[in-house]
C-alpha cells in the first residue's frame, strides 16, 4: 500500500540540492503529480476511516432497510373514489359491481367515496383529495356466433402518483376485492377484472420502496457533500493539518481539486452501491437510465460540496460544525420529500420547497428512477441544480479559508 | 562569526495582529551552515518571525530574504526550498508514516525514499504506524523527517523539544547536531536555555517583538558577567537534578516501544507532547 511513484526515467526535476555535503536523503527524484497523490491518499484515508464508511454507505442502507421493513406503505388508508357506471340493464353486472363495493368497504386499506360524478372525482384526484379513482365501466359487447355477449365490467383505476404509498394501497385493495368478489360468485372466468391501473404520472407496479430509493440516494449524496466536507475541513484545520500543508508549495487549487474529486468519486460509488442494493436486496424497480441517475447524483454532490466548503470557511470547531450542518441539512430532509411526497404541503410551502437544492436532486432522481423519465424531462431539476452549483461555488470560493485567524 | 553571504537576511520586520504589535522591527542574518537559536518568553514573536520566513505569514513592513528569495514578495517560492517543522500542527490520520512522507514528496514534486528518511530520524521500525500512534518525541522526529523530504538547505525548527522527556530531547539534539554537521542552516526556537547553549552558534533573545540580544551564547554570558552580575548561589553545584534523573533512568530513548502507548508508567516525564492533542 504505497503511493504511486513516477517511473525513474522521469527524473530529474527541480533539485535544490545545494552545495552542502551529501546526505542519506532521497537519492532518486522524479516528478510526481501532487494532485494525483492527494486524490489517491484521500481515497485511501476514506477507505480506512470506519466512521466515514458508516456515515456514507452503511447508514443510508440502514435507513432504507428500516423504512422498507416498517413498510410504511402498509399502514395507510387510501382515499378511493368510486364511480359506478354500470347501470341496471344487465342484472348480473350490476350486482357484481355492488358485490365488489361491499368487499372493498371491508378492506382497511381504503376508505370509499361513492356517489360523486366522474368529473367531481377526477377533480378530487387532481387536487389530492383522492389517492386513487376507480371507474367501473360497463362490459364491452362482442358478437360471438351471432349472439351478443356482454363482457365483464371494466375496472379502470387511476392512481395519484404524488401519493405513491396510498395509491399502492388502493391498487392492492382493488385487485384483492376483484379477486374475492369474482371468487364468491363462483364464476369462471372471473367476470370482474381491473383492466387498467394508470397513475397520473405513470402506471407501474411500484411500492413505497421504489419511491423511497431516489430519496435515500439524494440524502446520501447530500451527506457526502455537505457533512463530510464540513467535518473533514474543520477537523483538518483544527488539528493544524492544513497549516502543515500550507507550509509546502502545494497549491490550494490542487488540494481542493483532490478533495472535490475524491468526494465526487465517492458520491458516484455510493449511488451505484445503493442502486445495486435496491435492485438486488429490496427488489426495487428502477425504470430510468442508471447512467443518468449517476450523473445527476454527481451534480447534486458538487452542489453540496460547494455548500460544505462555503460553510466550513466560517466554522471554527467540530463542535460548532454539527449544529450548522444540521441547521441546513435537517430542514431539507424534511421539506424536500426525501421520505414522503411533498404532495400534502400547503401551496405556499410547496412553492418555497420547490427551490431547495435537495428538492431538485430528489425530484430529478425520482423522475428518473421512479417515473422512468428521460434526461430532457428533468431539465428543470438539472437547471435548478446548475444554478445552485454556480451560487454555492461562488460562495465557496469567497468564503473558504485554510486557517481561521 | 559568519562566512560568506547570509542565507537569511531580515531587516526591520514589523507585524501587527489588530492592536497587538507582534514584531516591532526585527533584524538579523544567518550565515550558511549556522544554527541560530531564537529564545524568548511566549508571545515574544519567535513563531511569528519564523512563520514569516517560512512564507506562512505576511509582514506589515521590513524585508526578508531566504536563500535569495524575497519572502515577502514571493512567499510560495520559499516553501519549496526550506524544510519546516511547525508548532501546533499535525499530519493526516489513516496514512502510515511512509505514505505520509511519499505524499509530502509528491507535493514537492519528488519521489522520496521513505525508509531512508525514517531511518534518519530513528523511526524506521514505525514506517507502517500512523502519527497518532506515536509518542510525543516520535511525533516531533517524524515532523522533522517530513521537513526533509525536499532535501532542504535551510531548516526551521519551531520548539522541536517542547514537551519531550529528557531522553527524547537529547535524541532530538543529536539529530540537530547531525544536520549541522551536514552543513544545513538551521533556525531553531526554544524555551530551553540549555538547548540553546548546546546547539546554537548564536542566539537571538526576543522580547515584546524585538531582538534584545544577539550573539554567541558564551559571549552573552561574558557580557552579563562583565556588567557585574553574580549568581546568588555562591557554590555552584557539580550536578543538576536532570543529571540525577538521567543517571537513574539512563539515556536511551523510551518511546520506541509500541506496548506502552496507553500509559505513562514506563517513561517518566512529559513524553506526551502537547501536539498529541486533538
Amino acid at each position: 500500500m504505497s503511493l504511486p511513484t513516477a517511473p525513474p526515467e522521469q527524473r530529474p526535476s527541480t533539485t535544490p540540492g545545494g552545495p552542502q555535503a551529501p546526505r542519506q536523503l532521497p537519492p532518486h527524484r522524479a516528478r510526481v503529480s501532487p494532485r494525483r497523490a492527494l486524490l489517491v491518499a484521500s481515497l485511501k484515508m476514506f477507505y480506512r476511516n470506519k466512521h466515514s464508511i458508516f456515515w456514507t454507505l452503511l447508514l443510508p442502507v440502514i435507513i432504507l432497510g428500516v423504512f422498507a421493513l416498517l413498510n410504511l406503505g402498509g399502514g395507510v388508508t387510501a382515499q378511493l373514489g368510486v364511480v359506478d357506471q354500470v347501470s341496471s340493464p344487465v342484472e348480473s353486472q350490476s350486482s357484481a359491481s355492488a358485490r365488489l363495493l361491499t368487499v372493498l368497504r371491508e378492506s382497511n386499506l381504503v376508505s370509499l367515496h361513492t356517489g360523486g360524478s366522474l368529473a367531481d372525482e377526477r377533480a378530487a384526484l387532481g387536487n389530492g383529495d383522492r389517492d386513487a379513482l376507480l371507474v367501473i365501466a360497463p362490459g364491452v359487447a362482442t358478437q360471438q356466433g351471432g349472439e351478443i355477449v356482454i363482457g365483464p365490467p371494466q375496472l379502470v383505476l387511476t392512481l395519484n402518483g404524488a401519493r405513491p404509498r396510498e395509491a399502492e394501497a388502493a391498487r392492492l385493495a382493488v385487485n384483492d376485492a376483484a379477486g374475492t368478489a369474482s371468487a364468491l360468485f363462483g364464476i369462471s372466468p372471473p367476470p370482474l377484472w381491473p383492466v387498467s391501473a394508470t397513475t397520473v404520472n405513470n402506471g407501474r407496479n411500484q411500492g413505497y420502496t421504489d419511491f423511497l430509493i431516489p430519496g435515500i440516494i439524494a440524502l446520501s449524496v447530500m451527506q457526502t457533500g455537505l457533512f463530510t466536507v464540513l467535518y473533514t475541513f474543520v477537523h483538518l484545520r483544527q488539528r493544524g493539518i492544513l497549516r502543515r500543508l500550507k507550509a509546502t508549495p502545494l497549491r490550494a487549487a490542487d488540494f481542493l481539486a483532490a478533495q472535490v474529486g475524491t468526494r465526487l468519486i465517492l458520491a458516484a460509488a455510493q449511488t451505484l452501491i445503493l442502486v445495486l442494493i435496491a435492485l438486488l436486496v429490496f427488489r426495487v424497480h428502477i425504470y430510468g437510465n442508471v447512467g443518468w441517475i449517476l450523473l445527476i447524483a454527481v451534480l447534486g454532490a458538487a452542489v453540496f460540496l460547494a455548500l460544505g466548503f462555503a460553510i466550513s470557511g466560517s466554522t471554527g470547531s467540530v463542535e460548532s460544525a454539527a449544529p450548522i450542518a444540521n441547521l441546513i441539512g435537517l430542514p431539507m430532509v424534511v421539506l424536500s420529500g426525501v421520505f414522503f411526497s411533498r404532495g400534502g404541503m400547503p401551496g405556499w410551502l410547496h412553492g418555497i420547497t420547490d427551490l431547495l437544492p435537495l428538492t431538485y436532486l430528489v425530484d430529478g432522481l425520482r423522475h428518473l428512477s421512479y417515473d422512468g423519465w428521460g434526461l430532457l424531462d428533468i431539465r428543470t431539476d438539472l437547471l435548478g441544480l446548475a444554478v445552485w452549483l454556480l451560487v454555492s461555488g461562488a460562495l465557496a470560493v469567497r468564503l473558504f479559508r485554510w486557517e481561521l485567524d | 562569526m559568519s562566512v560568506g553571504a547570509p542565507v537569511i537576511a531580515v531587516e526591520g520586520l514589523r507585524k501587527r495582529y489588530g492592536e497587538r504589535v507582534a514584531l516591532d522591527g526585527v533584524s538579523f542574518s544567518v550565515a550558511p551552515g549556522e544554527v541560530l537559536g531564537i529564545l524568548g518568553p511566549n508571545g515574544a514573536g519567535k513563531t511569528t518571525t519564523v512563520e514569516i520566513l517560512e512564507g506562512l505569514r505576511t509582514a506589515d513592513a521590513g524585508s526578508a530574504q531566504v536563500a535569495g528569495i524575497d519572502v515577502l514578495r514571493d512567499p510560495e517560492a520559499v516553501k519549496g526550498v526550506v524544510g519546516v517543522q511547525l508548532q501546533a500542527s499535525s499530519f493526516f490520520d489513516q496514512l502510515s508514516l511512509a505514505e505520509l512522507l511519499e505524499l509530502f514528496g509528491a507535493i514537492f514534486g519528488v519521489a522520496v525514499d521513505a525508509p531512508a528518511l525514517l531511518r534518519r530520524v530513528d523511526l524506521e521500525d514505525r514506517a507502517g504506524s500512523e502519527v497518532r500512534e506515536l509518542s510525543g518525541g516520535q511525533q516531533q522526529r517524524f515532523a522533522v523527517a517530513a521537513a526533509l523530504v525536499n532535501n532542504p538547505r535551510i531548516l526551521f525548527l519551531d520548539e522541536p523539544t517542547t514537551g519531550l522527556d529528557p531522553q527524547a530531547r537529547r535524541h532530538m539534539w543529536d539529530l540537530v547536531r547531525s544536520f549541522r554537521a551536514d552543513g544545513t542552516t538551521i533556525v531553531l526556537t526554544t524555551h530551553s536555555m540549555e538547548e540553546a547553549e548546546l546547539l546554537c552558534d548564536r542566539v537571538a533573545i526576543m522580547d515584546a517583538g524585538r531582538i534584545v540580544a544577539l550573539d554567541r551564547p558564551a559571549a552573552l554570558v561574558e557580557a552579563l558577567l562583565a556588567r557585574g552580575f553574580r549568581r546568588p548561589q555562591a557554590a555552584p553545584r557539580e550536578a543538576t537534578l536532570e543529571d540525577v534523573f538521567l543517571d537513574l533512568c539512563g539515556h536511551e530513548l523510551r518511546d520506541g516501544d509500541e506496548h506502552d502507548a496507553s500509559g505513562d508508567a514506563v517513561a517518566p516525564g512529559g513524553r506526551r507532547g502537547r501536539r498529541r492533542g486533538r
